[in-house]
């Protein structure tokens, strides 16, 4: 009887230990924000390549929801978004000149046919060389969006958006994004996201 | 009880002294690692999958120049003068522009590879405390190596790491 005792014990403290450890961080928005933009959160990676810089940073469906409704979240339909995102992956590739000081479409371009013919690239052919392995599965973009901000920053964003298999309605295996830049030539650029790092994600306070 | 005491300083002096002159030695110790170059290339990452992908593309046009070589064959064979020569034509042209796209699509690939290569090199060398990492690759920079000085095994895994994880 009393070695029963001993052994409920052990199991209820064991399934507390659990539960505790399965509990996701709870963030209010500001925090939350700064936790997927954070460095060392494996959210978002930085990658150098002869003196460029490219940042991948995935986006949780919260913090999309987050950024679409501009901090107003009372006014948002956010259960909507929230459903609408159901069983995709979202990425933004940033990619800048490590010191900053001219944008990626304007460099080393000497005349407006070349210019034209990069913001054309980007526009309607880097979704072809940008990719995400998802467990075994390949994934090709089903959204793409080159954010053009007109040369006002250094910086230039492709947003990407993939299907995620039936059978996952948010991401939660291993997935590896890859861009092969096929404009610079720095050959292809991967950033990788561990299921561990995915099912870290705390939650957001709404 | 006195003479326990002395020998224990004595053995204790001695452990120190020796953990002295080890730590003085190694400091002063340059270390050299030996890394065969052309077997980091060929088993890097990047440099297999930008070559699966330009094998791909070079495999498409090569389809399209043998079926442009198989009419001419058969012009040949109907010793059809205009078709022959308007074929050799456009045979010749296909054969020229696969060798250009083939060296261009190598040099390309080349130039990514060691834009990625050297960087890695060097933060291999300075995460592993090397003083001098010599290059390899049995064309007379390194004439004989063991295997005490060879890390192209640890270079490898470590920059196939870095560019796999993105970091």
């Amino acid at each position: 009887m009393r070695s029963m005792r001993t052994v409920t014990k052990v199991c209820f403290f064991l399934v507390m230990l659990m539960s505790v450890s399965a509990c996701r961080q709870q963030l209010k928005t500001d925090a939350y924000i700064n936790y997927v933009k954070g460095n060392d959160n494996g959210l978002k990676r930085s990658i150098e390549v002869d003196g460029w810089q490219y940042s991948f940073q995935y986006k949780p469906y919260d913090y999309i929801v987050l950024m679409e409704s501009r901090g107003d979240l009372k006014s948002f339909d956010v259960k909507k978004r929230l459903a609408e995102l159901k069983g995709t992956a979202w990425f933004n590739i940033s990619f800048k000149r490590t010191d900053g000081t001219v944008t990626p479409l304007k460099f080393n371009v000497s005349t407006l046919d070349e210019y034209n013919e990069r913001l054309d690239y980007y526009l309607n052919e880097a979704a072809k060389d940008i990719k995400l392995a998802y467990g075994a599965d390949t994934l090709l973009p089903v959204s793409y969006l080159f954010e053009n901000n007109y040369n006002l920053t250094p910086q230039e964003t492709m947003i990407v958006g993939f299907y995620l298999p039936k059978t996952d309605d948010h991401p939660q295996r291993d997935m590896q994004l890859s861009y092969n830049d096929h404009m610079f030539k720095n050959g292809i650029i991967k950033a990788t996201y561990s299921k561990a790092v995915l099912n870290n994600i705390p939650n957001l306070v709404y | 009880m006195k003479t326990s005491k002395i020998l224990i300083c004595c053995f204790l002096m001695c452990v120190a002294t020796g953990v002295i002159v080890y730590w003085m030695i190694g400091g002063q110790q340059k270390k050299i690692g030996v890394v065969d170059a052309v077997k980091l290339f060929d088993q890097f990452d990047m440099k297999k999958e930008l070559e699966a992908q330009e094998k791909l593309k070079l495999q498409s046009a090569s389809k399209q120049m043998d079926s442009v070589g198989n009419l001419l064959q058969l012009a040949k064979a109907a010793k059809n003068e205009a078709e022959i020569k308007k074929l050799s034509y456009a045979y010749d042209y296909m054969k020229t522009a696969l060798e250009q796209e083939y060296t261009a699509g190598n040099r390309d690939i080349n130039a990514q590879v060691w834009k990625r290569l050297n960087p890695a090199l060097d933060e291999f060398g300075k995460k592993t405390g090397m003083h001098l990492i010599i290059g390899a690759n049995g064309m007379g920079t390194v004439l004989y190596n063991d295997d005490y000085f060879d890390l192209t095994a640890e270079a490898i895994k470590y920059i196939n790491a870095k560019y796999e994880n993105g970091n």
